[in-house]
């Protein structure tokens, strides 16, 4: 069955026409070009798909899009300022908080979540934040850093 | 007046491909849109670890409406290997292992080929399994492949006909009863590493398109020559008839380094010419469908004498490589030529078996045998230093091979930092505070841990590599390079050293995606070598295209081209008179007056190609062809300190003092990052990971239940350390590193644990339960 719903997603109200078993993953990715939150473990277990759904982290491939009527999601794509990189962006790319890639995504947003809600998060409170947050090459502690870097940047 | 500015070559560098990656913008195989064609494919794997195919029942798939083609085993007959063609596309007429892809299904959409794959009725006769790698070498074990005999490319292995050793080697030198006779302490024992798994973030993905006789494979993968020159011949086709294009990679770690379901994805293209077929595998069936580490279970005996000098050492190394011995080859014959450790050894013994079991695949995986291999070496080493009451780094130490040490066969060590990697890691953990950090509150004990590691880089086939850098109107300049960019900093590699040899701003410099019909041909994307073959290729492209650009403008001045440079992306003439200039862009883009008084427009190609030479491991007259030429080795060493809650067995590590020679870092910033992330993934190799089998059928097959290292595991302190010797033939004097930095950090930590506790634990991982276990025995 397919339903009609309206969510705000990166700043601009969208309509969509989804299957009732669809996933916000897959309705993001593929209906509307979104690729940044990947399809990694679809079962919510690496947060390589995380999205921020009304403020809060979630795994998207966790939620059904139907979900999302009336919503407001941040993906990674809306994360930067027109041009401008986010702070948190530059400094995963400066401290060499990434390497494949593939993880980085659902890892900014997490890392913005934090921020929104701690401005200047200390190591506990970073590591608390990501721990969802799957990484296979970086080993975290670069990732650690640039959420450091970045929280200061912003002041 | 054009000054040059310190070139960029050994300084830190962002990467070039990392903001299209922070912003969401990269495109991985599963982000590409290939249009409203597009099938999906969905595979049928196998639920017994052996069992005879009685019957593969499809009818019910192919009357799904949606689904366009089913394929079994019985419609088509292919085979993949590098070197032995012992891996079957679609199970033939049995099933090898639980996971073995049985069929195929290909449908309009994904839900479609789900719920088609899943209507296929497979009946299977269940028949004895090998799954114990020492019962498989006896004679009376399943046979994984009875057929062996009469497998192609037997020539490359050294099976043992009717047992399950696909493939063995030895090596002996010294006199080994001499050296038994002189030893004081004698010690025997058993190591073990079980089935590990790679675990990229991004699973095997593969998109194939059949048109006009030629097809088109957009795969994940780390090698796409490897991959085309093997899936071309498994399907007969011509390697030119065959395209491959690897997009953006989302981690391999040697996992994509042999093709796998890409080539099942080819297969069922050649069937639907015209549409393109996607097949990305789900974390389940990336679990068991694709490659796992090999398992090892390692003989160690050694002989020492009071004064720490090794007079004896027997190693014999029996790899569980499951149902295909192709992909580990390397390591099983690299296994001789590291066999000893690093250490001085006059009189040694060293066999290495790859024995088939019906479990998945054995592919190489990140430190290629040797985290292995180091796992054992390194734990016997702490128990001949504890048995002699010596020091165990200074045991290390007097025992450390340097440079100049004559090692088997004749073959002299080069240069090698490899005790000043050692002494640093040492130093940066305060090793000889040790016995101050030791003192616990009762319910935490701490231990400091020390490994040290050597890698021999082997050549398997001819290392040739070629680069080419190109200048356009277009572009500017553009590198193109045959190996991956998977997360390991190559794009930006190339991109440095171009900017350094052509003598241009890096923002001229653009790096291109390997595509084989424009790319230049690379075997060797795995193996930590890249940095060497490639960097080695690309300088020389760099300056065959500098030479072509100089002599071009010189004719133009009518000038030697002796007087001219480029510097900062200018062309200069240095005659005794004038200095003349002109901007390689304006070049380019206007082009430039010849002698004849006609403006033409250039574009230049340089290609760049680069041979390892490598030395055979034995340079006496009685060498043994089937053990490959030792090319040079890496070396490093890992330190750490670790906390144990003795009450429940859990392992803290504290802080990681990783030190790796790398000849010359051509980026330090990429250098360190590679060390922490091989840290922290030896980490989870460690304490954490490995898969679990009940009858051959894997247990763990979720991130929920195979757990990699989180960010709540890793140390407080990761302080890596690099060090320096140069790589002779390396470009800038540089060695590949991602490969070695996961080699010696499970040792180090199993090391750390028997100096806090005085247990020696033989088999990874170190699970909470298992110290807890072996304290529980220790008190009673």
């Amino acid at each position: 069955m397919k339903h009609q719903i309206t969510c705000k997603i990166n700043d601009e109200v969208t309509r969509m026409e989804v299957e009732s078993h669809r996933t916000l993953l897959d309705a993001l990715r593929e209906d509307l070009g979104l690729v940044g939150a990947k399809h990694a473990c679809v079962s919510g277990e690496c947060g390589s798909c995380n999205i921020l759904f009304d403020g809060e982290v979630v795994s998207a491939c966790m939620i059904l899009a139907v979900e999302a009527d009336g919503a407001e999601i941040i993906t990674v794509e809306g994360l930067a300022e027109s041009e401008r990189l986010h702070a948190l962006q530059k400094a995963f790319l400066d401290h060499n908080a990434l390497q494949c890639g593939f993880c980085s995504s659902g890892m900014l947003v997490s890392s913005y979540a934090l921020l929104q809600s701690v401005s200047r998060p200390n190591e506990q409170e970073i590591r608390a934040a990501l721990e969802g947050n799957l990484c296979r090459c970086t080993g975290y502690a670069d990732i650690i850093k640039a959420v450091q870097v970045a929280s200061r940047a912003r002041r | 007046m054009v000054t040059r500015k310190p070139h960029i070559v050994g300084k830190p560098f962002p990467r070039v491909e990392a903001e299209l990656k922070v912003s969401g913008r990269s495109r991985y195989i599963d982000d590409i849109r290939f249009g409203p064609d597009l099938l999906h494919a969905c595979l049928v794997p196998s639920t017994e670890a052996h069992a005879a195919l009685l019957r593969v029942d499809v009818s019910a798939a192919r009357e799904m409406p949606g689904v366009v083609k089913v394929l079994t085993g019985q419609d088509f007959t292919a085979w993949l290997g590098l070197f032995l063609k012992d891996r079957p596309l679609l199970a033939d007429d049995r099933v090898r292992y639980v996971g073995q892809p049985v069929a195929v299904v290909v449908a309009e959409s994904r839900e479609i080929a789900k719920r088609a794959a899943s209507s296929v009725m497979v009946e299977y006769k269940s028949m004895p399994a090998s799954l114990d790698v020492m019962a498989g070498i006896e004679a009376d074990a399943a046979l994984v492949h009875p057929e062996l005999a009469s497998y192609e490319g037997l020539e490359h292995v050294t099976p043992i006909t009717g047992t399950n050793v696909g493939d063995h080697v030895q090596l002996q030198w010294g006199d080994m009863e001499a050296g038994w006779a002189d030893a004081d302490v004698v010690i025997e024992h058993t190591y073990k590493v079980g089935r590990l798994y790679h675990a990229s973030l991004e699973p095997h993905g593969a998109v194939a398109k059949m048109e006009d006789g030629r097809m088109t494979l957009w795969a994940s993968i780390q090698r796409p020559y490897t991959h085309r020159t093997m899936i071309a011949q498994a399907l007969g086709l011509e390697p030119g008839q065959l395209r491959v294009i690897a997009p953006c990679v989302g981690g391999g770690f040697g996992g994509k380094a042999f093709p796998c379901i890409e080539a099942i994805v080819a297969a069922v293209a050649r069937e639907l010419p015209g549409r393109p077929i996607k097949l990305v595998l789900d974390r389940r069936q990336e679990f068991a469908c694709a490659f796992m580490r090999p398992g090892l279970t390692a003989r160690l005996k050694a002989g020492v004498r009071r004064d720490g000098v090794i007079t004896a050492l027997k190693a014999a190394y029996y790899w569980n490589v499951g149902a295909s011995v192709d992909a580990a080859i390397r390591v099983v014959r690299g296994a001789v030529l590291a066999g000893a450790g690093p250490y001085k050894t006059p009189n040694c013994e060293v066999e290495s078996y790859a024995v088939y079991t019906h479990e998945p695949p054995a592919g190489p995986m990140r430190g290629n045998g040797m985290a292995e291999l180091h796992w054992a070496v390194e734990q016997h080493i702490d128990r001949l230093a504890d048995a002699i009451g010596m020091d165990r780094l200074a045991f290390r130490l007097q025992n450390l091979v340097k440079g100049g040490d004559r090692l088997y066969g004749g073959r002299v060590m080069h240069a090698t930092g490899l005790e000043t990697c050692v002494r640093g890691a040492a130093e940066a953990i305060a090793w000889s505070e040790q016995s101050k950090s030791l003192a616990g509150d009762g319910r935490k004990v701490y231990g400091k841990g020390l490994a040290a590691m050597w890698n021999p880089v082997v050549a398997m086939q001819p290392l040739g590599v070629t680069a080419l850098v190109t200048l356009d109107n277009e572009r500017i300049c553009t590198v193109s390079v045959g190996g991956v960019e998977s997360g390991q900093g190559i794009y930006t590699l190339a991109v440095q050293l171009v900017a350094s040899e052509l003598g241009v701003p890096h923002s001229n410099v653009h790096f291109e995606r390997v595509d084989t019909e424009r790319g230049s041909l690379d075997w060797t994307a795995t193996s930590g070598h890249l940095t060497w073959t490639m960097g080695n290729a690309v300088v020389r492209a760099a300056q065959d295209v500098k030479r072509q650009v100089l002599s071009f403008v010189a004719q133009a001045w009518d000038e030697p081209i002796g007087n001219l440079d480029i510097i900062e992306g200018v062309i200069v003439s240095y005659s005794p008179t004038s200095e003349r200039t002109l901007n390689l862009t304006d070049l380019l883009s206007e082009g430039i007056a010849t002698a004849d008084s006609e403006r033409v427009r250039p574009s230049f190609e340089g290609k760049g190609f680069f041979q390892a030479t490598g030395r055979p491991a034995l340079d006496s007259g009685d060498e043994e062809p089937r053990i490959p030429p030792i090319i040079h080795f890496s070396t490093g060493a890992q330190a750490v300190e670790v906390e144990i809650d003795v009450e429940t067995g859990v392992t803290r590590v504290l802080q990681m003092a990783p030190a790796f020679d790398v000849g010359h870092a051509l980026n330090p910033d990429i250098v360190r990052a590679q060390i922490k992330g091989g840290s922290v993934q030896g980490l989870g190799m460690a304490l954490l990971e490995q898969i679990r089998f009940d009858h051959g059928f894997p247990l763990n097959r979720t991130f929920k239940d195979y757990n990699i290292a989180t960010i709540q595991d890793i140390p407080k302190r990761i302080d890596p350390i690099i060090v320096e010797v140069p790589q002779d033939d390396g470009p800038y004097g540089a060695r590949g590193i991602g490969e070695h930095v996961l080699i010696p950090t499970a040792p180090a930590i199993a090391s750390a644990i028997s100096n806090a506790l005085g247990i020696y634990l033989d088999e990874l991982p170190l699970t909470a339960e298992k110290i807890w276990q072996a304290l529980e025995i220790q008190d009673t």
